[in-house]
């Protein structure tokens, strides 16, 4: 990819927001819990893209930058003073039934790593080893992250997360 | 309806919102030059002049201005080393990290002083005598049984599986187990929690009869232990943001298998990094993030904490005083450096930075720790601390600093007292690479500058006077290196090979054996993965490096945890083999067969299979190692462990490990 067209970097900033903008606002939200915050990450991920314009491999690659991203884009975020202006989640966020306002607002309140493990394996479908990979962190953290969080998740919501079809 | 199908219902109906899509596209439209983003640390870098102004000019040495003149010196040993004056000034320090920037948060920025100087400035090195003991090959390759594939020798590297020719030690989530090699029985199972915390092993190293553990423990503060278990409360976030998360390294007398004894618990505060041993001494690092709300905060929330128990039972906190700060950095993190010898109980050694750690190398003499960050211009930097290992004392020598970030751990090697780094970086969209060689000060001494111009590095090895470089976009260039003259780094020789290596392991003194993939063009013109190889280049000729033969390993779904991780490589000198971990078959489909393949080296035949025992279907039951210990092999997953004869390999005995 030539950087240096213009057009052609715009093209690319284009499709890469169409391609990639659900997700980052998906997990910034889920990890922020409050839209406020979401969107200024939101805003940030598209930012360093656009300064960092980086050579991906392939699909996979450029998706798990994404990720990688946006997640340590919020790491640091709730120690912030920021979040003192912010409007609960619920206030604005409502769901066609009662049992996915139920289950989302019980995700959301999960710690951080529990619910980001929690939607990369349940909703984006990723493996554990692709979101040891994806998230630089051991293996084991994760088998542990999501065992305890499909635990807690059992303690509150009937059913769980439960994997027996 | 199932919970989690109603998450994904959920999920589906959130989207980002179209005035925000249109919003961020006009931010991000114009080159970085015109945005927002470069407008704000502009006027950013108009405040930090200001305040630093006065210092840069006189001082001379932008790597050390801070906000106050941080030149004092604690006592003898610490001379020359900068610190924090007081915790008024560490607050001061994150109260300007905190604030003010908008979009930058969080991030490792460095403020502008230092780039438009000079984007590679040193601060040279410490007038500290250490005397340095040279305490290397204490591993042997001779030995009859397996140890870590490890970058130096001597230098051992923590990891999930350990040997000692006798037991299988290893990390299966919250315990280590204890299996005999002979027949596969559970020896023993390790679980290291102390009261109510949730220790969480994540490597270990063996050493005789002690077993060293490095895990996470979370230490919540929990104050009235006399009430009732309160659910609610217990699975709350307060209840998470107020724990404390803590490395620790746990070393455990295991000279009775069926009676394992604690004997000693290094804590250092935050998240695992890294570890190394070096004879009897063990390194670690770990990573604390500061928590600054005020200036009101308490000192206890901001200050890092650690423990030793041949000292004390209870957390120590580091005063600020005692804490390096070089100036300059905008940051939210320590990096905290501990050493101890496993075997006497002399207080540990901990050392803490006002800074954070990605890459760590280390040799028998020096511990390397390399922060990246990014400078206002868009760029990435390294910056090198570089400690002095005495024993398991461990001292801060040097830091320096090059452009451009690292590959890994193997982009770095010293030799000859000199430092070898190969970065890439990424000015202007653009990617370039270097190789840098630093003196023992970490002061620029020669570079090899403008390497493979859009491309970027994929792997590294350095041996004595060579390096290997593999860089990548479309086809994979291997260049090798003349290092012979430190201040005169030159390429040699080069090689245009279709595909990548992302491992490099050497093989004898003139061959060298790559693992990567084969890529392939598309038809949008990007390149994909074809399928994983791996490659004997030979490199007797410096100027003519060859792929005298190779190997294609699966199609584009194979997936070996050894283009991440050189720890996953199984290697017998003596009977020429090699092998890793696999997983084939298409990712989100449950045909996936995982196990482990290996080869039969031989430099005039090629790779041989010599056996693939790739039959797992169970996607949570992924393979992990594959060792030896005498004549049998092991072949490690997530829930078992079978053994095989290294010579037939007709399958002996197993076991699983209940989950």
């Amino acid at each position: 990819m030539v950087k240096e067209d213009e057009m052609q970097r715009e093209e690319y900033l284009k499709e890469a927001i169409n391609n990639y903008s659900d997700m980052v606002y998906r997990i910034a939200l889920t990890r922020c819990g409050n839209k406020e915050n979401a969107e200024d990450i939101f805003q940030e991920v598209f930012l360093k893209l656009s300064e960092k314009m980086p050579i991906f491999e392939n699909k996979e690659h450029e998706k798990a930058w994404f990720i990688r991203v946006t997640i340590n884009l919020t790491k640091n975020l709730h120690n912030s003073a920021w979040n003192k202006k912010t409007t609960a989640l619920e206030e604005n966020i409502v769901f066609e039934t009662k049992e996915e306002n139920d289950v989302f607002n019980t995700v959301m309140g999960l710690q951080q790593n529990y619910k980001t493990v929690i939607y990369l394996f349940y909703y984006e479908g990723y493996k554990v080893k692709e979101i040891s990979e994806i998230l630089k962190t051991s293996e084991n953290t994760i088998k542990t992250w999501l065992s305890r969080a499909r635990e807690e998740l059992k303690e509150k919501i009937e059913g769980g997360f439960e994997d027996e079809e | 309806m199932k919970n989690k199908d109603n998450f994904k219902k959920a999920m589906d109906n959130i989207h980002a919102p179209e005035d925000l899509k249109n919003r961020t596209f006009q931010k991000i439209k114009d080159k970085p030059k015109n945005n927002l983003i470069f407008m704000k640390v502009l006027s950013a870098c108009a405040v930090f002049a200001i305040i630093f102004g006065i210092g840069a000019y006189y001082n001379g040495n932008p790597d050390i201005i801070g906000l106050s003149n941080n030149s004092k010196s604690k006592n003898v040993a610490d001379l020359d080393l900068p610190r924090f004056e007081n915790i008024d000034e560490l607050k001061k320090v994150l109260a300007k990290s905190s604030s003010g920037y908008g979009y930058n948060r969080g991030l490792v920025y460095e403020d502008a002083m230092f780039e438009s100087v000079d984007s590679s400035v040193n601060s040279g090195g410490f007038n500290q005598s250490l005397k340095v003991t040279d305490n290397a090959g204490a591993a042997s390759s001779n030995s009859n049984y397996s140890t870590t594939n490890v970058q130096v020798e001597g230098v051992d590297e923590a990891d999930i599986v350990k040997t000692d020719g006798e037991y299988i030690y290893l990390v299966k989530s919250n315990t280590i187990y204890i299996v005999k090699a002979s027949d596969l029985k559970i020896e023993n199972k390790l679980i290291l929690d102390e009261d109510d915390d949730d220790f969480m092993p994540e490597e270990i190293f063996v050493n005789k009869d002690k077993l060293v553990v490095l895990g996470t423990n979370y230490i919540y503060d929990d104050d009235d232990e006399d009430d009732e278990y309160d659910h609610d409360y217990y699975y709350s976030y307060y209840r998470y943001n107020n724990s404390k998360t803590v490395t620790e390294a746990v070393v455990v007398d295991i000279s009775n298998k069926n009676k394992p004894k604690e004997e000693r618990r290094v804590t250092l505060d935050g998240y695992y990094v890294n570890a190394r041993m070096i004879g009897d001494n063990v390194y670690f690092i770990s990573n604390k993030s500061v928590y600054y709300y005020d200036e009101d905060c308490d000192d206890d929330d901001i200050l890092p904490v650690y423990k030793d128990s041949v000292k004390s039972k209870d957390v120590v906190t580091i005063p600020a005083e005692d804490i390096i700060y070089f100036g300059g950095t905008r940051n939210y993190t320590y990096m905290l450096v501990g050493g101890f010898n496993v075997n006497d109980k002399k207080e540990a050694s901990v050392e803490t930075i006002f800074g954070a750690s990605d890459t760590v190398y280390a040799n028998s003499e020096n511990l390397y720790i390399v922060q990246e960050k990014y400078t206002s211009l868009g760029n990435t930097k390294s910056v090198i601390y570089k400690f002095g290992l005495n024993g398991s004392k461990i001292s801060l020598k040097a830091k320096g600093s090059v452009k451009g970030y690292l590959n890994n751990q193997f982009s770095m090697d010293e030799y000859e007292g000199n430092l070898r780094v190969a970065t890439t970086s990424d000015v202007t969209g653009i990617s370039k690479n270097q190789v840098y060689v630093l003196d023992e000060n970490l002061e620029k001494i020669g570079a090899l500058r403008n390497m493979a111009i859009d491309e970027e590095i994929y792997s590294v090895r350095f041996i004595g006077k060579i390096g290997y470089v593999v860089t990548y976009k479309e086809i994979d260039p291997l260049f090798v290196i003349d290092l012979s003259d430190p201040t005169n780094p030159e390429i040699k020789g080069e090689l245009k090979i279709p595909g990548y290596s992302s491992y490099l392991h050497p093989y004898d003194e003139t061959h060298i054996i790559g693992i990567g993939y084969n890529t392939e063009t598309n038809n949008w013109g990007g390149t994909v993965n074809k399928n994983m190889k791996m490659s004997m280049f030979d490199v007797s000729d410096l100027e003519n490096p060859k792929e005298v033969f190779n190997i294609d390993i699966g199609d584009e779904y194979a997936y070996s945890e050894i283009t991440s991780n050189h720890k996953a490589l199984f290697y017998n000198k003596d009977k020429n083999l090699i092998g890793f971990p696999v997983t084939f078959g298409k990712r989100y489909y449950d045909d996936s067969k995982s196990g482990f393949v290996i080869y039969k080296i031989d430099l005039d035949n090629g790779f041989k299979v010599y056996g693939e025992i790739t039959d797992k279907t169970d996607y949570n039951n992924q393979p992990e190692r594959v060792i030896y210990i005498g004549d049998n092999l092991y072949t490690i997953f997530e829930d078992e462990i079978d053994s095989y004869d290294l010579e037939t390999l007709k399958k002996k005995d197993e076991v699983v490990f209940s989950k």
